[in-house]
């Protein structure tokens, strides 16, 4: 074992779901749960077979807004293939493309409840040999394309026009653009590879909106997911090594977690309580736990009975700051119950917190506070960056801290009652019911911890 | 070990809040401000429905309009925690969210800006706010912000002639003093009352001229003011009470970079 942090996980009533777990259990290199969940996220194809529907019988493909769908339109070429009704053809014939062989291998093609959405898992092996987590994008558009072309039976010798409203349909202007275009039928939970930002920054492709749909707007459930997909790009980005690893898993476990109860705590403290009071309990826990002690003589003590404080561990009392930040932004938006309120306890909690526990660094050593002061102005009228939930994890404005932020606004989208514009039932509607077939998404607290269980003797 | 054995092993009995560095009144008065314990003092009664009317956000006794049915009558996903934290009653009632934005002189106002920020965040639920250099915005549901709004008016931290609710031209200059000694206002929102010596209110705070005015008072005396200044400065309390703030403020830096660099250099520091 590399570390002797041991940790206990509960979940959002305060139940112990498991005890002394090492630290290095709950890491996305080593918890089998969380390696599936990144699994998931890599490999899971969507088709919208209704969208496709529309647009071949308006004849409209291309790039579509939210408004409207309007780079071409071409009523002549429409045809009236009815392809939701054709779904569970469609599906089988895609199985059967997209296997690697005869046998049974994990791959997966169904339709969602309503029978307009596909869901594809592309196989294991397919997506070994890819260099890249592209594959459930092209994957999906080719083999898609072959089985309309076999269901309503089209070939240059048949239908010469139709050949060609596939290949609009299914993949708009690609490969003019260097990836799909926006609205396009087929969709994925992260962006394909040539739209990301910087190295490692994969799992970072997803909007807050899309987590809080897939965790059916339960709050920790959003918090453990967006923290788990944070920490695995920060893993991946090189963020996490080294000097990192124990400071970052420990944040991980405490803020992500609800390790020893301690976010639980807090809140339960302060739900009638103010940011102020969440600071003031985070001080007198971190004292009570022995994580940070208050100086005795000058220059700890200053003449003014000021004291400044010390921690003999400090990526430890990061953590616990952590948590303290996510449990005042829920105290703080589950009193407006306005997703809004959150973005300026960033700055808010960093600034008493750093001043109360006499100069020791605030979350993240300043990052938490640095994308607050930002966030608060972007997020409202003056800068105009939509609303929180649009927000991917590599936006601009959030994507500064080692993955502390994006949880807190996961939680506050959660706890919103219908203030926002882009709501998750406008902006992900369909990822609500994705959820409902995805059963490995409900309860991640409580897998992780049995995950956690099953390899702890090995480490 | 378990949790129960790893924390919470000794109760700390005589853990008190220290809020903020520093000798002198300043300090104190800084510290009083975000010491929710510590009762501001109340300096003027203003009618609800004059709040009302200076927001400008509805009619005096008019409905609120709401975004969403109340709370026990929404029908929401399970979620224990939303179950825990006690919404505010703007919130219960599903009021739309409005703002109340304050600006303070530079010339010596009883608060300012970035306390302002901190008061909010003590002593107020569920807000929502943005801090520049002279105005503080601050969003909460309706009903909540009317009654914060009253309290902030009322309380030692307004003065009718260096604080004025402002939504639209904040900016600037325009905290300085004009040759009334009132915070100069380019859209005259408030003007002096020569006969009853009050501030009186013509506008409400989008500059929509009010039917009838609104007095809030008489400003606030220099020498009181001085005495509840939150600035050091010259006249209030000297260069050296200011240097356990800057003892503080230096350690943080120095310890956000060295922690930043790598976490475990901070330990016992």
């Amino acid at each position: 074992m590399k570390y002797e942090d041991k940790i206990d996980i509960y979940d959002d009533r305060g139940t112990c779901l498991t005890e002394d777990l090492p630290l290095e259990s709950l890491s996305p290199l080593i918890n089998p749960y969380i390696i599936r969940i990144l699994n998931l996220m890599k490999s899971t194809a969507f088709v919208n077979l209704r969208k496709i529907e529309t647009m071949i019988q308006k004849g409209a493909f291309g790039y579509s807004s939210m408004s409207r769908q309007d780079e071409i339109n071409m009523p002549w070429h429409a045809r009236d293939w009815q392809i939701v009704e054709n779904g569970p053809a469609i599906v089988d014939k895609m199985k059967n493309i997209i296997k690697v062989h005869n046998g049974q291998d994990d791959t997966n093609v169904q339709l969602l409840p309503g029978n307009d959405i596909m869901m594809v898992t592309i196989p294991t092996r397919r997506i070994q040999a890819a260099s890249s987590r592209d594959p459930p994008f092209t994957i999906t558009a080719t083999a898609l394309g072959q089985a309309l072309a076999e269901v309503f039976d089209i070939s240059p010798a048949t239908d010469p026009d139709g050949v060609n409203i596939i290949k609009n349909a299914l993949v708009g202007r690609y490969p003019q653009t260097v990836a799909f275009q926006p609205g396009n039928p087929i969709f994925s939970f992260l962006r394909p590879s040539s739209q990301q930002e910087g190295l490692g920054t994969g799992y970072k492709t997803i909007s807050i909106n899309q987590l809080v749909a897939l965790a059916e707007k339960r709050t920790f459930d959003a918090v453990v997911l967006t923290s788990i997909l944070e920490q695995a790009a920060q893993f991946e980005m090189g963020n996490t090594l080294g000097w990192f690893e124990r400071y970052s898993l420990l944040a991980f476990a405490y803020q992500g977690l609800n390790a020893d109860r301690l976010l639980f705590d807090l809140i339960q403290e302060n739900k009638k309580g103010t940011i102020g009071d969440i600071v003031a309990s985070l001080v007198r826990t971190g004292l009570e736990d022995e994580i940070i002690k208050p100086g005795r003589k000058f220059p700890y003590r200053l003449f003014s009975e000021y004291r400044m404080y010390t921690t003999k561990d400090y990526p430890r009392w990061n953590a616990y700051t952590c948590a303290g930040l996510l449990a005042a932004c829920i105290v703080n938006v589950g009193a407006s119950r306005a997703a809004q309120s959150v973005t300026s306890v960033f700055s808010g909690f960093s600034d008493l917190c750093m001043f109360e526990s006499g100069g020791l660094p605030d979350p993240d050593c300043g990052r938490v506070m640095g994308v607050g002061l930002g966030l608060t102005k972007f997020s409202h009228n003056e800068g105009g960056c939509g609303g929180i939930g649009t927000l991917t994890l590599d936006s601009d404005l959030i994507r500064h801290t080692s993955g502390f932020i994006s949880p807190c606004l996961a939680a506050a989208m959660c706890l919103d009652s219908g203030t926002q514009v882009y709501r998750p039932e406008t902006t992900a509607g369909a990822f609500f019911r994705i959820k409902q077939v995805l059963p490995i998404l409900s309860d991640p607290l409580k897998k992780i911890a049995e995950a956690a269980e099953r390899v702890k003797s090995a480490l | 070990m378990p949790m129960k054995e790893r924390r919470g092993k000794n109760k700390s009995k005589e853990f008190q809040s220290q809020f903020y560095p520093g000798f002198g009144y300043v300090a104190d008065r800084r510290r009083k401000v975000v010491d929710r314990s510590r009762r501001l003092v109340k300096l003027r009664n203003i009618p609800d429905d004059d709040i009302v009317r200076l927001l400008g956000h509805r009619a005096p006794g008019g409905l609120y309009l709401s975004l969403h049915p109340p709370l026990d009558e929404l029908m929401e996903a399970y979620d224990p925690i939303k179950e825990l934290v006690v919404p505010t009653p703007g919130a219960n009632s599903g009021d739309r969210l409005r703002f109340v934005q304050m600006v303070d002189s530079f010339w010596r106002a009883p608060i300012a800006p970035w306390l302002r920020q901190r008061l909010y965040f003590t002593r107020f639920r569920g807000v929502d706010t943005v801090v520049e250099a002279e105005r503080t915005l601050l969003e909460m549901r309706e009903r909540d912000v009317e009654a914060v709004t009253k309290l902030m008016i009322e309380m030692e931290v307004f003065d009718t002639a260096r604080t004025a609710l402002r939504s639209i031209t904040p900016q600037g200059h325009s905290t300085r003093l004009d040759e009334m000694d009132l915070m100069f206002d380019a859209r005259k929102r408030y003007i002096l009352d020569f006969d009853s010596g009050h501030v009186a209110y013509i506008k409400n705070m989008h500059a929509e001229t009010l039917d009838k005015p609104i007095p809030l008072g008489f400003p606030v005396p220099d020498n009181e003011l001085k005495a509840i200044d939150v600035t050091f400065r010259y006249d209030t309390s000297q260069y050296k009470s200011k240097a356990e703030v800057l003892i503080v403020l230096s350690r943080i830096g120095e310890l956000r970079i060295l922690g930043g660099y790598k976490p475990d250099l901070i330990n016992n520091m």
